[in-house]
């Protein structure tokens, strides 16, 4: 059986199409407390402590609060070519947006609560820039 | 998002690739927060960290011909001199961040203040103006204190805002944004700034990122210095850019009935315990001290005098470093007094902040400060704090101990 995909129409700051599986937080990932080098989570209490992000959709529920810091964890990601394929961010705000813009990675908002429960089980995610649209694959596993 | 034709010509880079680099962060941001235009600003603030990522932005804007546009102050960095003084080794790498800092700067053409309370002198925003200021002390101080408006920007976001004199109109430059969504209702005891510290610090923990708390039941009589901890600590311990405090700011003011004002019937009470709490946790340890930290923001004139007043006739004790953080400005005003206090042991320095390489001669020991921030950003750093007020700290430098 072959795995069912959703299309919909996301906000999104890119300058390519994109795709990645999905890493899914429902916590926010500090960059600067990601290993440049393994790309590995550091964060102590992390539920993702220990996961790599390199080429992942990370799929996160908030980028409130973030810390300052956010843009020189990403830039170190991304000097090492370490970064995620896209960020999926529920409820951003401008630290997180502006350190993925600046870093060239894509970063996609505007999805419902729907789509986060469904990024939860895993899966994959394309992103079409130009169009503005977030594909999600179910993973097959899921699909069965 | 809608732009004029001029904006749309500096983005397709008619007006120069670094014009067009430093639009193109504006407008991915108003898209991605539905601003529908942008909006001109006046004056900016760049928190420049001097760390790799935010070098690289800056560098990318400059080289590729960007100015600012509009007056943008900078954060502190530190003072290439103090390396000399304190006999610390830095290394290339380190001293290399703070070149390209201050080089990058000159590029710019932003005004190296160096200085993080922009707000309380040189960079000061009026009633009701639209601003880009980056800075956790910054942005909740010219919100509410002044009812000036700006987002809790990025210093990327600021500086791009300083290049362009425009920002992305959305979040808390719109009324509906600005609106209470909580009352706090304080009935503990707060009778100085570093009880404003302690209350600031505590409701950045309980609230909500953006929350808008309306804040009753604190004393009208509000100092410059309460009001910017006040702001420091509920933005570091959470992400708070704007409160409204009963009777004190001006936004507040203009309502008669703020019960009404307020968007939701969510209310919080904040006791003594509380209150508390959070000083037993910042103030329980104690031992012997290398170091004293003062102005995490920036002092203010007053509190330096006040060291210089409470240190009369004694001098900080042979193993403790006392050091006080202020802008260049509030150093030439001092004058002589920056000598008086350099013979009782005081070191009252410009354009620096505690959380910079300089300082790792203290690392590793116990130090004692005022600031609830720079102890939070100095663990980083292996160093612990005992937070308390400047009248306990001087008399812990001067013994040596707490």
């Amino acid at each position: 059986m072959s795995a069912k995909s959703y299309v919909q129409k996301v906000k999104s700051a890119c300058n390519g199409n994109t795709e990645g599986e999905v890493l899914f937080s429902n916590r926010s990932v500090n960059f600067y407390l990601v290993d440049p080098v393994t790309s590995e989570i550091l964060e102590d209490d992390h539920p993702l402590k220990g996961i790599k992000v390199k080429g992942k959709a990370l799929v996160i529920p908030s980028g409130k609060g973030s810390s300052v810091v956010q843009l020189d964890g990403l830039y170190q990601l991304l000097t090492r070519n370490n970064q995620p394929s896209m960020i999926v961010v529920k409820d951003p705000d401008p630290v997180i947006v502006s350190a993925a813009i600046i870093c060239d990675v894509p970063i996609v908002t505007g999805v419902n609560d729907e789509f986060m429960s469904m990024a939860k089980k895993g899966g994959s995610l394309r992103l079409d820039c130009q169009r503005r649209e977030l594909t999600f694959v179910e993973s097959v596993e899921e699909s069965k | 998002m809608l732009l004029t034709t001029e904006e749309e010509n500096v983005l397709n880079g008619n007006f120069g690739i670094g014009k067009s680099n430093a639009m193109k962060l504006l407008v991915s941001l108003g898209e991605m927060f539905d601003a529908d235009r942008l909006i001109p600003i006046k004056r900016a603030h760049w928190a420049v960290s001097g760390q790799e990522g935010d070098l690289f932005f800056a560098e990318k804007l400059a080289n590729s011909g960007a100015r600012v546009s509009v007056v943008t102050t900078t954060n502190p960095a530190w003072d290439s001199s103090l390396s000399d003084l304190f006999h610390v080794d830095i290394d290339d790498y380190e001293r290399s961040l703070l070149d390209r800092t201050i080089e990058v700067s000159d590029k710019l053409g932003v005004i190296k203040s160096f200085n993080c309370t922009p707000y309380l002198y040189k960079d000061v925003p009026s009633f009701g103006e639209h601003t880009a200021f980056s800075e956790s002390s910054a942005t909740p101080y010219i919100n509410s204190v002044y009812g000036a408006r700006t987002n809790r920007e990025s210093s990327s976001s600021a500086l791009a805002a300083g290049v362009i004199g425009k920002t992305p109109n959305y979040g808390l430059h719109l009324d509906k944004n600005r609106v209470p969504n909580i009352t706090v209702d304080v009935s503990a005891q707060i009778k100085d700034d570093f009880d404003m510290g302690l209350l600031g610090w505590y409701l950045g923990e309980i609230l909500k990122p953006d929350d808008v708390p309306l804040i009753r039941g604190l004393s009208s009589e509000m100092t410059e210095e309460g009001l910017r901890d006040f702001g420091a600590m509920i933005n570091t311990s959470g992400a708070v850019s704007l409160f409204h405090l009963e009777g004190v700011t001006p936004e507040v003011k203009r309502i008669s009935d703020t019960s009404l004002w307020v968007t939701s019937r969510e209310k919080i009470t904040v006791t003594s315990e509380d209150v508390e709490r959070v000083r037993k946790k910042f103030t329980e340890r104690g031992g012997k001290i290398n170091s004293v930290y003062i102005g995490c923001p920036h002092s203010t004139i007053p509190e330096i005098m006040k060291v210089n007043r409470l240190l009369d006739g004694r001098k900080v004790n042979d193993d403790v470093k006392f050091l006080i953080f202020t802008s260049a400005t509030n150093l030439k005003i001092l004058g002589e007094n920056v000598k008086k206090l350099a013979s009782k042991g005081v070191y009252v320095m410009q354009d620096s902040c505690v959380d910079e390489p300089v300082f790792k001669f203290t690392e590793g020991g116990l130090g004692a400060t005022n600031s609830l921030k720079a102890a939070y950003y100095r663990k980083r750093r292996n160093q612990e704090f005992v937070v308390t007020t400047i009248e306990n700290l001087v008399e812990a430098a001067v013994r040596g101990y707490i």
